[in-house]
């Protein structure tokens, strides 16, 4: 008569469990980067560029001590002198800092501008109106901190 | 021969305890991968899920940021509580836009539909209300909200900013 006993049905309910959980894992690591994955239209989403282009301009308008808005271009001075320049041209939304070249953040735009309140002289807004009807307009504003607050 | 076979199965044993073992490590260190990717998860900025909400936010940054340049051009400025008001003046024109909405584009109702009617169209359903708390220690809080409807239900993204409040006198300044 031949008797299993215990060690090896233990390693083998062990194992089971542990294939378990590491499937649950695996389908979890799975999940979490399926989030993580950016669209495949990323680059193209509107959305994405909007995005990316308002915490540019942030960034910004943090360090800006000053600003002089133009209806399509925005100069930034920093304290420490530099300058950057946010211009809407041809349907495209670009920064260029200095004499460097410069970066097109957001294409696809009917019109985009820049505003500012005389209530609010150190309030710069901004506003883009996409030239296809199935993305949104935005509005928003960037305080100009010069490295305050 | 019964030598032989204790040794075997010493070491079938051992095997086995330290496969036990071995495999006992591995379910530990399975479960100790959960609460590191929910830690992950946390520390990832919250998923955008539709273009409104994505607006909505846009929306509460300008009045946050609004209230910043004030502050930076008087400190002891505050803003009160507001209730839920347009961002832009509606077509009825029965009620007031809210006040962090004035004044852009140059008119004293904001944004009009003869500036550019498809942002007009865009900001039309966004209302905002601004809370406002004192808190200990001389701090005030504003919370902005967003509201809109999607889908038919009525939904709202907020921000909300702590600020320095106007610093309390002591007791012996009034005298």
């Amino acid at each position: 008569m031949t008797h299993r006993r215990g060690i090896g049905s233990m390693e083998i309910l062990l194992l089971v469990i542990f294939l378990l959980m590491f499937g649950a894992t695996l389908v979890m690591v799975w999940q979490f980067s399926r989030i993580s994955i950016p669209n495949p239209n990323s680059e193209t989403n509107l959305t994405n560029a909007y995005e990316a282009a308002v915490n540019r301009i942030a960034q910004d308008a943090r360090t800006a001590v000053s600003a002089i808005p133009g209806r399509e271009l925005l100069t930034l001075e920093s304290a420490s002198g530099t300058s950057i320049e946010w211009s809407f041209s041809r349907g495209t939304l670009k920064r260029t800092e200095e004499k460097s070249t410069p970066v097109i953040y957001v294409s696809g735009l009917q019109q985009g501008g820049f505003t500012t309140a005389s209530s609010t002289p150190d309030l710069i807004s901004i506003w883009m109106v996409p030239a296809a009807s199935s993305e949104i307009p935005v509005i928003t504003s960037f305080a100009l901190r010069g490295n305050g607050i | 021969m019964s030598r032989f076979m204790f040794r075997h199965t010493n070491k079938s044993s051992r095997t086995g305890e330290s496969l036990l073992e071995l495999l006992l490590a591995a379910c530990f260190m399975t479960v100790a991968l959960v609460p590191l990717f929910q830690v992950y998860r946390l520390s990832r900025p919250p998923e955008r899920k539709s273009e409104m909400e994505f607006s909505a936010t846009l929306l509460a940054r300008h009045v946050l940021e609004r209230i910043i340049a004030l502050r930076r051009a008087d400190p002891a400025y505050l803003p009160g509580m507001t209730s839920e008001e347009p961002v832009v003046a509606p077509a009825d024109g029965f009620q007031p836009v809210s006040e962090h909405f004035k004044g852009l584009f140059g008119h004293e109702n904001g944004i009009e539909k003869s500036d550019n009617s498809m942002l007009y169209d865009a900001l039309e359903p966004f209302k905002c209300r601004i809370d406002t708390y004192y808190l200990d220690g001389g701090y005030y809080k504003v919370i902005v909200y967003i509201q809109y409807e999607e889908s038919g239900h009525s939904k709202r993204v907020f921000l909300e900013r702590l600020l320095p409040g106007p610093t309390a006198t002591s007791p012996g300044d009034n005298q």
